[in-house]
């Protein structure tokens, strides 16, 4: 994967490898994963359709998610909304998602570029 | 040996993440929800040695795990430490109310997560091997070192226990000492002291087993209480046979005069105390030591 282009993407690469063991393969492994990830649409969906309770479960999960795979720019923008979804904000939290969608596709699509340069045997 | 661990999540990407995270250091189990975090424990409670607990799941929820755990003491001896995103302050309150015994927030620090799951590990370990020790010393502090029967306060105690739960039955107490105890041991604690005394209590259990309650209630001295309709019959006719017994010697290592004195009374139902029954039997004691000793008084 190429550590450039994920960390202009916001993602903490450095913090990522250390939580996975310092295990560089783990880590990106992992990360290769999360476009394929649903809980982000889910999230949207739930916001969408107005479902309060559905909408803190889905972004608390996506939050855990993105803290844990070191997506420093999205998970900061998931913070406070997770705190809107929590005391019952879902108008405030619905405002928040189209700047969290385009952080979401920013990453994702850095990964899966590199995906893509993996499968077809260049050097990630 | 590496020590097993359940997470229990409901987002399977995060299982797969902790699983990879942890598998160097622990075997990992995992369940996707409250519900299957109880089928797991109850399948492999010897093996899991800490939990990993999400909070915010559908149904049966963090919450929810930590409320039921409390109602069910063994799995209190299972370790649950809370792994969520929330760091919010009403929701470790209330995990830490619920009786969790850590709580770390993601994104986590894994050597800090690590860290934390040994130290709530070695902290579980350590309070078992207290509370078997507990449990030991209150077993043998209950007894009698030397022989093994109850002691004076627990058999004193049993004995209450008996009287309050067969209140109408009729009840017998047996008092029975070495005759010239001191004479045989300048000591009472010498080791033939201590042999003549476990001699005795070794010829008791065997003749009335299982059935009375004995106790040594002082260095030579022994009390039998039993309860039951021919109460009277059993315990005199055993009585009789250990005074006799003993005056007889069929056992050669036995010293010549090493003989006992007994002293039994009777109660129907509960017309004496425990205390008024013992007086009378010791009078009764005192009765036989005075009339030539190795003998059975009844009063």
């Amino acid at each position: 994967m190429n550590r450039y282009d994920l960390v202009k993407a916001g993602v903490d690469v450095k913090e990522g490898i250390e939580r996975f063991n310092k295990s560089k393969e783990l880590y990106f492994s992992m990360l290769s994963e999360f476009p394929k990830d649903s809980y982000f649409f889910e999230m949207k969906t739930a916001l969408e359709e107005g479902n309060k309770e559905e909408a803190f479960r889905t972004a608390h999960a996506f939050k855990g998610i993105c803290g844990n795979l070191s997506l420093k720019a999205l998970h900061t923008l998931l913070v406070p909304m997770v705190e809107e979804l929590r005391s019952g904000e879902i108008e405030k939290a619905v405002e928040m998602l189209d700047e969290v969608e385009a952080a979401y596709r920013t990453v994702v699509d850095v990964i899966n570029r590199s995906n893509v340069r993996r499968d077809k045997g260049g050097d990630p | 040996m590496k020590e097993t661990i359940l997470v229990v999540d409901d987002v399977d990407y995060e299982r797969k993440m902790l699983t990879a995270i942890m598998g160097d250091e622990f075997v990992t189990l995992e369940a996707s929800s409250g519900e299957a975090c109880f089928e797991m424990v109850e399948k492999y409670k010897d093996n899991i040695k800490v939990i990993l607990l999400d909070l915010f799941m559908p149904g049966m929820d963090g919450f929810d795990v930590l409320k039921k755990r409390e109602e069910i003491p063994w799995l209190q001896e299972i370790p649950v430490i809370v792994l969520t995103a929330s760091g919010a302050m009403d929701d470790q309150v209330k995990a830490f109310e619920l009786g969790a015994n850590d709580y770390i927030t993601k994104p986590f620090q894994t050597e800090l997560v690590k860290s934390r799951i040994y130290n709530v590990l070695a902290a579980f370990r350590r309070m078992k091997k207290l509370k078997e020790y507990a449990e030991g010393y209150k077993l043998r502090s209950a007894l009698d070192p030397l022989t093994g029967l109850y002691n004076k306060m627990t058999i004193e105690q049993k004995i209450g226990e008996l009287m309050r739960r067969n209140a109408d039955e009729k009840k017998g107490l047996l008092l029975l000492d070495i005759d010239n105890f001191t004479t045989f041991v300048a000591e009472p604690e010498s080791r033939t002291g201590q042999r003549i005394v476990k001699l005795m209590a070794d010829a008791m259990i065997k003749l009335f087993e299982a059935e009375p309650l004995i106790g040594r209630i002082d260095r030579d001295m022994f009390v039998v209480f039993s309860t039951g309709e021919e109460v009277e019959e059993i315990l005199k006719a055993q009585a009789e046979e250990l005074v006799k017994r003993l005056r007889k010697k069929p056992n050669i290592t036995q010293p010549a005069n090493l003989t006992i004195s007994a002293g039994i009374t009777f109660s129907q139902g509960n017309e004496l105390s425990y205390k008024e029954m013992y007086e009378k039997a010791f009078k009764a004691l005192m009765a036989s030591k005075t009339t030539g000793k190795a003998k059975m008084t009844q009063l």
